[in-house]
């Protein structure tokens, strides 16, 4: 085979033809555009392939073929391979299930699917199967590769801030303001993405709600916003997220209340099958102590 | 119902436009919003094919986002294809869309597109050695492409082909 037309291009054109003209394919070629040539790159280094899906040099067949040896023609192939899908010895085609997935034919079972068959003569139509083709194995769970997606990325603790200054003490009765500063890692939202077998899921984590306890032993409060910014100078207390103390911390361990902060993120993913879920809530805690002095202790 | 919106345009006339008087007469809201859904889709999916044939991924993320099955089988192939051989794409095509037909009737609904690419000015080169492929010169070739409405509300691109044998 010396020259050997590329792969799918010269493939491709033979079924292209096919469901748009239903005859035979034409004369002269058509490819998918952006590869208009339908026959380049003559030479084919280290490619022994058959001239047809040569997957087996993407890391195909790890994807659990495990015993199962695969042939079309004869010849070995991968029994999986990462852009066709799995091998069915049965026709010597992969199939693969289409993306995104187009609502099943009238009457069929809804447990079927549409499958794109990628077969020596080039990646056909999508055809509908009740059940998976032959050699098909389950696709990866995408809440599994939604953890495998939040496992790259990184959830911070929030990134506490109070006025008065920590270093510093607060009075009782006086406005304490409470906010976090909003960072990817801190409040999100940070994306992730992973992909296993043709499944790829998207995670997108943000906090969904930030909630202060002041140590005091009252409830915490809610400050899904992320509170406001202590401007320099105000007197008056934060218009989303503050409080004011109702007793000193003199009581407490190291005569300060510890403030905690607590993001509660929401992780959502979607697949491309067309599947979306929730993971969590995951929640991540910050603390920060401060003194609390009496009114009659001012000094001004 | 197949509405025929423009012919085939010769190099140099220009078809009316989708949006133009002409054709809102027949086509109602849904048309003139399916036209326009679907030729972003098609944009998109040039642009997703270039990103990701100038360094070849074939798991680019934006062919997901514009393109479906078997398109995107095929185009992923065709860009995992340039990756075993060493070899990128570089420069542009130019692109002249125009919605050839709109079947909104159907299950699922599609629309037609009709384009002259010219890829004379989008090269395909070895990565290493910058030197272009042999016999890969481009040239303007009508192409054509159906955008399908997807049940998520999406139109992507679902199939394409560039008539080599049709020079516009």
């Amino acid at each position: 085979m010396l020259t050997r037309r590329i792969l799918a291009l010269a493939a491709a054109f033979v079924v292209l033809a096919a469901p748009a003209m239903a005859v035979a394919a034409p004369p002269i070629g058509e490819c998918p555009p952006g590869s208009d040539n339908c026959h380049i790159i003559d030479e084919d280094p280290g490619d022994p392939g058959d001239g047809g899906n040569d997957g087996g040099n993407d890391g195909g067949g790890d994807g659990g073929g495990g015993e199962r040896v695969c042939t079309r023609g004869g010849e070995p192939i991968a029994c999986y391979d990462p852009i066709y899908g799995w091998f069915n010895q049965d026709d010597e085609c992969y199939y693969k299930l289409a993306e995104p997935q187009l609502p099943p034919p009238d009457g069929a079972s809804p447990d079927g699917g549409w499958y794109v068959p990628s077969c020596a003569g080039g990646i056909g139509e999508p055809d509908w199967f009740d059940a998976p083709p032959a050699g098909a194995e389950p696709p990866p769970d995408p809440e599994t590769l939604a953890r495998r997606a939040l496992a790259t990325i990184t959830l911070s603790p929030p990134d506490l801030q109070i006025r008065p200054d920590p270093s510093g003490a607060g009075l009782v009765g006086l406005p304490v303001w409470l906010w976090v500063e909003k960072g990817p890692e801190t409040w999100g939202p940070s994306s992730a993405s992973a992909e296993e077998r043709g499944l790829s899921v998207e995670i997108t984590a943000s906090v969904s709600n930030l909630t202060f306890d002041l140590g005091d032993g009252g409830p915490p409060i809610n400050c899904p916003g992320g509170g406001t910014p202590y401007p320099k100078g105000a007197t008056g207390p934060s218009p989303d997220c503050g409080y004011a103390f109702t007793k000193s911390s003199r009581q407490q361990p190291g005569q300060k209340f510890t403030i905690t902060a607590t993001t509660t993120w929401t992780v959502e993913w979607t697949s491309s099958s067309g599947a979306t879920g929730t993971i969590g809530p995951e929640t991540r805690e910050a603390t920060v102590g401060v003194r609390i002095n009496e009114l009659q202790v001012v000094t001004e | 119902m197949a509405l025929l919106v423009g012919a085939c345009s010769s190099s140099g006339e220009a078809a009316p436009p989708v949006a133009a008087p002409s054709t809102a007469a027949f086509a109602g809201p849904d048309a003139e919003v399916a036209s326009k859904a679907a030729l972003a889709a098609y944009n998109g999916y040039l642009g997703a094919t270039r990103d990701a044939s100038v360094d070849p991924d074939p798991t680019h993320p934006a062919l997901r986002k514009y393109l479906a099955d078997p398109l995107l089988t095929r185009v992923r192939d065709t860009v995992r294809d340039l990756e075993t051989h060493g070899v990128v794409r570089t420069g542009k095509m130019v692109s002249d869309p125009r919605v050839s037909a709109l079947d909104l009737t159907a299950n699922p609904p599609t629309v037609s597109i009709q384009d002259c690419i010219d890829s004379s000015g989008y090269k395909m080169v070895y990565a290493k050695s910058k030197k272009p492929v042999p016999g890969a010169a481009g040239g303007r070739y009508v192409a054509t492409a159906t955008a399908t409405l997807y049940p998520d509300g999406r139109w992507l691109i679902s199939d394409g082909a560039v008539h080599q044998d049709q020079p516009c």
